[in-house]
């Protein structure tokens, strides 16, 4: 019953409702003539009846516009200021002529909007029409920041003198500090080589500051545009002394943006400390490593030699072993460099295995046992084993001990193992006689002592 | 002998014409007093009763202005023309003075006044003959756009007078919503060129609402059609 109600009264609301949308007949009829006559208030009144579709003509959003229109154009400010809202609903360009045009009739109606029209309306790239356009804006009194920013812009460029040039430029600065858009149209006038307002260290300086990257669009075609690129850095000259702090700016940006023979030749020239660049191992990593992982094979070769040798000027043996160890685990193209590179880590593990981690040990003697590694080198790192069992070998679990013995009897030749056991003799024989002398019969419980087997894990449980 | 009856039927017929013909035009005068009235009948735009005998009366008064010798066209309206379904000149005797009377020859009274009662007749049916027949529906404005075209902008001195209600079709005159919506919905669209020679009206339905909707119709078309009643003039 109650929806029967409810439904009642939702259609005697809803014809209300149609009956008051269409009553404006009595007024439309008293317009009509008015517009018609060419009265711009009655146009604009018409025009939203038309536009709302309050009369019996219903809806017809091309007749409303065009009563506005025509009420906008004979000057009726109710009319503009509803066109220029439309227009910025729609996205329409014309708001910006009509706020103008309201403007000069002292209307104060686009104060708040003019920036963001202005905004709209600006082409991407400035050419006469939209400069003059900009220049009556800021002669007019629009010199809010997009306009001003703009104007600045078109003189520039050489396409208006609404300013002089100088305080262009000077706005542009103080603009680019913190304004990432002002930082991007100064960027082409500081990359632009040969001019007065050339400075590519400012550029490199301050684009991370006004939170741009060197990779972002935007920057790479500005600096495609200016030569900021490898063949860029390459042209100009390596040794002269009026550019020797630009030059390797100009190469850096370059790298910084992605080109991958910029950045090689900025890690070498780093190691180096060539081409003016200061000799910086740690800077020349950070180029050096953006190339590793390049689509160019002979570009990703050389940077990781260039990177493996950094590393073992550095003596950075996690660094050295890492690289090392993901190009042999992955089989890349440079896992040769790679293995070639490997009796780095060998020498390091001879000279200083007390004091590494068992599992470094461990990871070493396992790539040592691949097969491209060299005998020689398999041979250090076998001795080594020996060695390490000596010094931490009561301190390692049996299995552990057990696995490096294996590896050790599977990286040694037959005469690596002859030569240790001469060495061991040797030594044996040494302190035999050392013993003779100073206690008789001790020879014999020596040699029971050396062929003694050491305890198996069972055995020293039990103790 | 088919043929000679032929002959004398084809002859008999023409003199028939003629002698109507004569009749039509023998009352005419060609005075500068005597008066052509044109009279445009639009009975289908009528569909009230009172409106109808107020039409009828309007004409009734207008009839009774005709002076002998007068020129009488009636043009009948309808949905798609018109007819001209009267052009006579009023029957009747030119006044003489006695002496004139005895000399001339040329108007019997007994025959003019036969004429007139012919005449008379004729006039009432051309006028009120399609009066009753009030179901089709029809555009006001196309009635307006008729009548401009019995003369197409040209000029004349006869007296013009229209038996109209302008009343568009289906509203209610007393109605100003139903005018309202009628102007909404038609004026804006409405493409009528009107040049009309001065004009009479009557049997016009004398509702302010029609009037004003007329008025504010040629103003906006720049029509001079001011509703005179041919009765007042």
């Amino acid at each position: 019953m109650k929806r029967v109600f409810f439904s009642i009264a939702l259609v005697i609301s809803l014809g209300t409702f149609a009956q008051e949308k269409t009553n404006n007949d009595g007024q439309f009829r008293e317009l009509y003539p008015k517009a018609v006559a060419g009265d711009a208030n009655a146009s604009f009144s018409l025009g939203k009846i038309y536009l709302e579709g309050t009369s019996s003509a219903g809806k017809d959003t091309g007749k409303g516009l065009s009563y506005i229109q025509k009420a906008a154009s004979a000057g009726n400010v109710p009319a503009i200021k509803y066109l220029i809202d439309s227009n910025e609903r729609s996205g329409y360009g014309g708001a910006l002529e009509l706020c103008q045009r309201l403007q000069k009739m002292g209307d104060k109606y686009c104060a708040s909007k003019m920036d963001g029209l202005v905004e709209k309306s600006i082409p991407k790239t400035a050419n006469t029409s939209s400069c003059k356009k900009m220049g009556d804006l800021y002669d007019n009194g629009n010199q809010g920041g997009v306009v001003k920013a703009e104007v600045m812009n078109c003189v520039l460029q050489g396409l208006a003198t609404t300013v002089p040039s100088e305080e262009a430029m000077s706005y542009l600065r103080s603009q680019a500090n913190t304004d990432t858009k002002a930082f991007l149209r100064l960027m082409s006038y500081a990359l632009k080589s040969g001019t007065p307002d050339w400075d590519p260290l400012y550029v490199e300086e301050n684009l991370p500051k006004v939170g741009l990257s060197f990779k972002d669009t935007q920057v790479k075609e500005i600096f495609a545009k200016n030569g900021i690129t490898f063949e860029g850095c390459r042209k100009m000259e390596r040794l002269r002394k009026d550019t020797l702090r630009q030059r390797p700016s100009v190469c850096r940006m370059a790298a910084k943006s992605g080109d991958e023979e910029a950045a090689l030749y900025v890690g070498e020239s780093y190691l180096g400390g060539k081409d003016y660049f200061p000799d910086e191992p740690s800077e020349a990593s950070v180029y050096i490593k953006e190339v590793l992982s390049s689509k160019n094979p002979a570009l990703a070769s050389d940077a990781l030699i260039l990177l493996l040798d950094l590393y073992r000027k550095q003596i950075k043996f996690h660094d050295h072993f890492a690289l090392v160890s993901k190009e042999i685990k992955r089989n890349s193209p440079n896992s040769k460099a790679a293995l070639a590179s490997f009796s780095f880590e060998a020498n390091y593990m001879q000279k200083n295995h007390p004091s590494m981690a068992l599992d470094d040990i461990q990871s070493i003697v396992d790539i040592a046992d691949v097969n491209d590694v060299a005998q020689s080198v398999k041979s250090l790192v076998g001795k080594t084993i020996d060695e390490i069992i000596k010094d931490r070998g009561r301190m390692m679990r049996a299995v552990e001990r057990d696995s490096l013995l294996d590896y050790k009897k599977r990286l040694l030749t037959q005469k690596d193992l002859d030569e240790i056991e001469a060495v061991r003799q040797a030594a044996m024989a040494k302190t035999a006689d050392t013993k003779v002398t100073a206690e008789g019969n001790l020879p014999k419980k020596l040699e029971a002592v050396a062929e003694k087997k050491e305890p198996t894990l069972l055995e020293r449980l039990l103790k | 002998m088919k043929s000679i009856f032929l002959k004398l039927l084809i002859t008999t017929t023409f003199c028939l014409l003629g002698s109507l013909t004569w009749a039509a035009d023998k009352y005419c005068q060609k005075s500068p007093q005597s008066k052509t009235y044109d009279i445009h009948i639009f009975g289908y735009t009528y569909k009230d009763m009172n409106a109808k005998k107020h039409m009828a009366r309007g004409l009734s008064d207008l009839f009774s202005g005709i002076a002998v010798g007068d020129r009488v066209k009636v043009y009948n309206h309808n949905a798609t023309g018109y007819n001209l379904t009267l052009d006579q000149c009023a029957p009747g005797c030119p006044e003489t003075s006695f002496f004139e009377n005895l000399i001339s020859t040329s108007c019997s009274t007994e025959v003019a006044k036969r004429d007139r009662k012919i005449f008379n007749q004729r006039f009432a049916e051309a006028a009120m003959g399609d009066l009753n027949r009030n179901d089709a529906s029809y555009n006001i404005f196309k009635s307006i756009q008729d009548l401009n075209d019995v003369y197409k902008g040209e000029r004349t001195n006869n007296i013009v007078a229209v038996a109209i209600s302008m009343i568009p079709d289906g509203i209610n005159p007393t109605d100003p919503t139903a005018f309202n919506k009628f102007f909404v919905t038609n004026v804006p669209n409405l493409k009528i060129t009107l040049q009309f020679p001065p004009v009479c009206t009557i049997g016009t339905s004398p509702n302010s609402e029609v009037l004003k909707f007329w008025r504010e119709v040629f103003d906006l078309k720049n029509v001079k059609f001011d509703f005179k009643p041919c009765n007042k003039e």
